[in-house]
């Protein structure tokens, strides 16, 4: 139902985006994955018809979505980065004129902010300023004024940034409920692996403003359906057992960890026994191996060659 | 468009202190600007080291016929002391056939007073001459030739003017202040996010400005009428009953002046930078415009020029036009059309830097 | 402390456009000033000519016919006639101010535009095309012949209508015209009193009188006056522009940081205090040394004069300090930028007002100006304008001592606000 086609911005000089073409069915829960800076709010931000793109277009519908934005504008939520509320007004106060500003008016927008408040938890605190919220709950606010007009497609721009584990399971499960029981399309942006693995059924990732891979979580790991990931534990670090290791012909890329080395290599080859040896012959002693199932960390690691939080 | 004009307000009354701030400073400085009415007249304290009372009480007398100036009788050490606290400007030492004026600061008014004090003199000294050598007494000098002035109506002939002039300046003046350093939310609202959070609603840019801005622009006139009434009720100074023009007048120019804080937030990104350019602006078109002193002192070519291009003038005179001069809107056309010109001009240009610098901002 | 300082003093050296705005920003007033201003002296103020309409009666033969026929009337004899008609004429006040009004030196100042109707002069007026409307009336110069020679109780009237009563334009005006009546009216009832003996004189344009000072310094001139004014009030807006700074800080979290690094909350308040205090002491001297390099407005002081200055300058530096960490304290307390800012502005407006620092208030009211120097910037005002008239040291510390007093208590306010445990 929206769809980018070759979405291009560019600041001045540096390109920012670079012909994404993503696309979102009715009812999906699409994830967009990438480390800060890669282009992501950008993307999103031409996608929610805040920013014209330099050029391309997005479609909804099948309609040129910048041409008629209104029609767009009205189904769509979208959830900013930052607590973009007015702090010093209540959340019912603020929830009421959001509610307006997309038409809802009376009864029903009384009806639609108790639910709301119910949903994300807040009846209790309504009268309060925002003000004087937890993180937390300002982020629960952030997003249930998106929730209002019940829009049919949510975008949502890393809403759990810098809040406890608590609060963010918290909202994952509200967003997971409102993709699975009321058939919301929802288009997540997150550099959090953990939480696109959970929540979506299909990924883009992106970096340096291009996408550079996407498929359901299994598509994109099946990346590395030939490849293995294998952790190693050792008593001490040794740099020739590191230089030794990433030059066996099965290794494609060896990083540091906190008490060994995670590996990934081609499958099916005898590596175990060349890594043993290779203990032996350099004599670090492996406390520990495992062999762990890839994950999207571990993909944009083989794409890019750099971890997520770099 | 009301959504977003009635948030505003709802906002303004949730901070009390800037309420109460924005309330209690126009009324204290609409009481202060009525302290200027005050006095009527330009007093000057004068004293003497070598006249007898009688004969200085006798020189105040003959310098009192003429009611353009006040002369009062005070004594050298307090002249001294106002002079040196710079609470008076200057001061008229007399003696027999001299005067002496002491002066700690330049005055505007100083060079009509001591061309007028020397004309005394110098009539005296002459009256003296002739009686003296003529051998004949006092003489009396009649009033053959009168000057009558007249203003075109009758408000416009008090002295009031140039301080009325002083009053309405100082009150659109402050409310230049309020409306730019309210305007500053715009800023705030880009940086907080609510502002997009808008835009990707399905309110329409048109509406979402509108609705800001008619926050503004009923503020301003809240504001400057809030001000008149003060003035009219508690202090009494007259403003006559053009109300329509003195309304037209007041909401042209809260016009131009929104239009005017729309290039400003356009062109300075933070609040805090907004903190340094708003009183520059602000100061320095009151100063252009002639809020401070009257414009035909200015001399300067440039300055004249730049004058022209000021909103503040344009109020001002406006405003002298509708209370003094009696005029109607017809004849109020010249500063009302300067001023709906300068208001759509600015906020053309604001507008479009406003969405420039957006154009560059995600989420 | 010190690193808070040299922390600030960075940030603030870093974004240039704020250093410029705060430091040289108050030029660009000066500047003004300056230019609209400079020439704006004691002795002579320049204002280009501006027209006036002058509206006259009847032609001076019309009036001396009907002024035979009055002496005729009379039953003045008939011999005589002819002598009091050349008397008449060669007094004739009408004939002699249309002569003052096109003389040159009055021309440099008046442009007079003759107009035959009065209808047509008062349009003019109203168009704002002339500035004013000298009507000499039918029958002015028979009026005043009337009472000179006959001692009748008439007056020759001469109208001025201008559009506002009470500006530069109709002062020029109304002292030409007086002068001009003043100086007939003296001549006049001399001659009748000496009958005729008296030679008529112009007054000698002899000066009765001279201009002193308090000292011997010069007169403090309006430029001087405006730049001091100026600078004062903008040395009072460094104060909530550095108070929002805070503000940001907090909202970025730098005040949380450096809170819980066991930093004492008084180095927070202090370090705004002396931040502020610099900040001011910079800009007073750009604003003092720009402007007397560029528009000479403090030239020809000694170095004495100067070394008082900076002193002067320091201490109002050090309340403008104390004001910053006040308006800090009251952000942070308030948690909002909003509120302070435009208390901070328009505050300081209104100081800026009642100190004089726009136009001298106690042409308002002197009540006005006794509460100005009760404000930092006014007291600062006054005393140097004070050390500019060539007071000494002795004479000006009062004020000092009251603006330094007035620090003091402001720093123990903001302390008293500071909010100590508040830290989100």
């Amino acid at each position: 139902m929206l769809e980018t086609k070759d979405l291009t911005k560019r600041f001045k000089s540096k390109t920012a985006v670079n012909q994404v073409n993503l696309y979102l069915e009715k009812g999906e829960s699409v994830g967009l994955l990438g480390p800060n800076g890669a282009g992501k709010s950008t993307t999103i931000s031409m996608v929610a018809t805040l920013l014209p793109p330099t050029s391309g277009k997005v479609r909804f519908n099948n309609t040129d979505a910048w041409k008629n934005p209104q029609a767009l504008r009205q189904v769509l939520g979208v959830v900013p980065q930052e607590i973009a509320l007015y702090e010093e007004l209540s959340a019912y106060e603020n929830m009421k004129f959001f509610g307006k500003v997309y038409g809802l008016k009376g009864k029903l927008l009384e009806k639609r902010i108790e639910e709301v408040l119910d949903l994300i938890g807040l009846t209790e605190r309504k009268k309060d300023a925002v003000r004087t919220y937890s993180g937390g709950m300002k982020r629960r606010i952030n997003i249930g004024v998106t929730l209002l007009h019940e829009p049919e497609i949510l975008i949502m721009d890393e809403p759990t940034v810098g809040i406890d584990p608590q609060s963010r399971n918290y909202i994952l499960d509200m967003i997971r409920e409102l993709n699975r029981s009321r058939g919301i399309t929802v288009l997540y942006t997150s550099h959090y692996m953990e939480e696109v693995e959970k929540l979506c059924d299909r990924v883009y990732i992106m970096d340096h403003g291009e996408i550079i891979a996407s498929g359901t979580n299994d598509e994109l790991k099946s990346i590395l359906s030939n490849e293995e990931t294998i952790h190693i534990t050792v008593q001490t670090h040794s740099l020739s057992f590191e230089e030794k290791l990433s030059q066996l012909p099965a290794v494609t890329q060896v990083s540091e960890e906190e008490q060994g080395y995670k590996v990934i290599a081609s499958k099916g080859e005898n590596l175990l026994e060349d890594i043993f040896e290779l203990s032996r012959q350099t004599q670090t002693k492996i406390t520990g191996v495992s062999l762990q199932t890839p994950s999207l960390e571990d993909v944009f690691l083989h794409l890019t060659g750099r971890t997520l939080r770099d | 468009m009301w959504t977003v004009f009635k948030l505003q307000w709802i906002r303004l009354f949730k901070q009390p202190t800037l309420l109460i701030t924005f309330l209690g400073m126009t009324l204290v400085f609409v009481y202060f600007l009525a302290g200027a009415q005050g006095e009527q007249t330009i007093t000057i304290p004068t004293f003497s080291e070598t006249l007898s009372q009688e004969e200085q009480s006798d020189w105040l007398d003959r310098l009192n016929e003429e009611e353009t100036f006040e002369f009062i009788e005070s004594d050298y050490e307090t002249v001294y002391e106002d002079i040196r606290m710079n609470e008076r400007a200057f001061a008229l030492g007399l003696e027999e056939d001299r005067y002496q004026f002491l002066i700690g600061r330049e005055d505007m008014e100083i060079s009509t007073l001591i061309q007028y004090v020397n004309q005394i003199y110098s009539e005296e000294q002459r009256l003296e001459q002739v009686s003296e050598s003529f051998g004949i007494g006092e003489i009396n000098v009649g009033s053959y030739i009168l000057v009558e002035t007249t203003g075109r109506t009758e408000a416009a002939s008090s002295n009031e003017i140039y301080r009325m002039a002083v009053v309405v300046g100082m009150s659109l003046y402050f409310s230049v202040y309020s409306i730019l350093y309210l305007m500053t939310n715009l800023v705030e609202e880009k940086q907080t996010g609510t502002w997009q959070r808008l835009i990707f609603s399905p309110l329409t840019k048109t509406r979402l400005y509108a609705g800001q801005l008619l926050h503004y622009m009923l503020v301003g006139v809240l504001q400057i009428t809030l001000a008149l009434l003060i003035l009219r009720y508690l202090v009494g100074i007259e403003f006559g009953t053009n109300y329509l023009e003195i309304g037209v007048i007041i909401i042209c120019f809260v016009f131009a002046i929104v239009s005017l804080g729309m290039l400003l937030m356009g062109l300075v990104g933070s609040p805090q930078q907004l903190q340094v350019v708003i009183p520059i602006v602000a100061t320095s078109m009151a100063m252009l415009g002639g809020a401070f002193w009257p414009l035909e002192v200015v001399s300067n070519r440039i300055l004249l020029f730049l004058a022209e291009l000021m909103p503040i003038k344009y109020g001002i005179q406006g405003m002298m036009g509708a209370v003094l001069q009696d005029r109607t809107l017809s004849q109020l056309l010249e500063p009302i059309g300067a001023l709906i010109l300068t208001g759509i001009i600015l906020m053309g240009v604001g507008i479009n830097l406003m969405e420039r610098v957006s154009e560059n901002q995600s989420i | 402390m010190f690193s808070l300082i040299k922390k600030d003093t960075l940030i603030l050296t870093r974004s240039r456009s704020d250093l410029t705005e705060l430091l040289l920003m108050p030029f660009i007033l000066i500047a003004i000033l300056g230019l609209a201003l400079g020439n704006l002296t004691l002795s002579e103020f320049t204002i280009n000519a501006f027209p006036v309409a002058l509206v006259q009666g009847q032609s001076i033969d019309r009036e001396l016919e009907d002024w035979e026929e009055v002496l005729e009337n009379r039953g003045v004899p008939d011999d005589t006639i002819p002598l009091l008609t050349s008397q008449a004429e060669a007094m004739a006040p009408g004939i002699q101010l249309s002569t003052l009004l096109n003389d040159d030196e009055v021309a440099e100042w008046i442009q007079v535009v003759e107009y035959a109707s009065n209808e047509d002069a008062l349009e003019a007026l109203d168009e704002g095309e002339v500035a004013g409307v000298i009507t000499i009336p039918d029958g002015f110069n028979a009026s005043v012949w009337n009472a000179v020679m006959f001692d009748e109780d008439e007056t020759g009237v001469i109208s001025l209508e201008v559009q506002n009563f009470d500006n530069v334009t109709t002062d020029i005006i109304r002292s030409v015209l007086s002068t001009y009546a003043n100086q007939f009216n003296l001549e006049a009832s001399i001659a009748v009193a000496t009958e005729g003996g008296a030679e008529a004189s112009g007054l000698s344009d002899d000066n009765y009188g001279e201009i002193t000072t308090l000292t011997a310094a010069d007169p403090i001139s309006s430029f001087q006056y405006y730049t001091i004014g100026m600078g004062v009030m903008f040395a009072l807006h460094t104060a909530p522009a550095l108070a929002s700074r805070a503000f940001k800080e907090k909202k970025q979290h730098v005040f949380g940081r450096l809170m819980i690094s066991r930093m004492s909350p008084l180095t927070f308040l202090g370090s705004k205090m002396i931040s502020g205090t610099i900040i001011t002491f910079l800009q007073l001297g750009i604003l003092f040394g720009l402007s007397t390099l560029i528009f000479g407005t403090l030239r020809g002081y000694p170095l004495r004069f100067w070394i008082d200055l900076g002193m002067l300058s320091l201490a109002f530096s050090l309340v403008v300090g104390a004001i910053t960490s006040l308006l800090t304290s009251i952000t942070l307390y308030s948690n909002s930028d909003a509120s302070s800012g435009f208390f901070g502005g328009i505050l300081v407006t209104l100081f800026a007002f009642v100190g004089g620092s726009f136009t001298p208030v106690e042409q308002f009211s002197e009540a006005l100006r006794s509460i100005g120097n009760w404000t930092p910037n006014g007291a600062m005002m006054t005393a140097y304008l004070q050390l500019m008239q060539g007071f000494n040291m002795s004479e000006i510390s009062p004020l000092v001592t009251r603006v330094a007093g007035m620090t003091a208590v402001l720093l123990v306010i903001s302390v008293g606000l500071f909010p100590k445990r508040r830290l989100d």
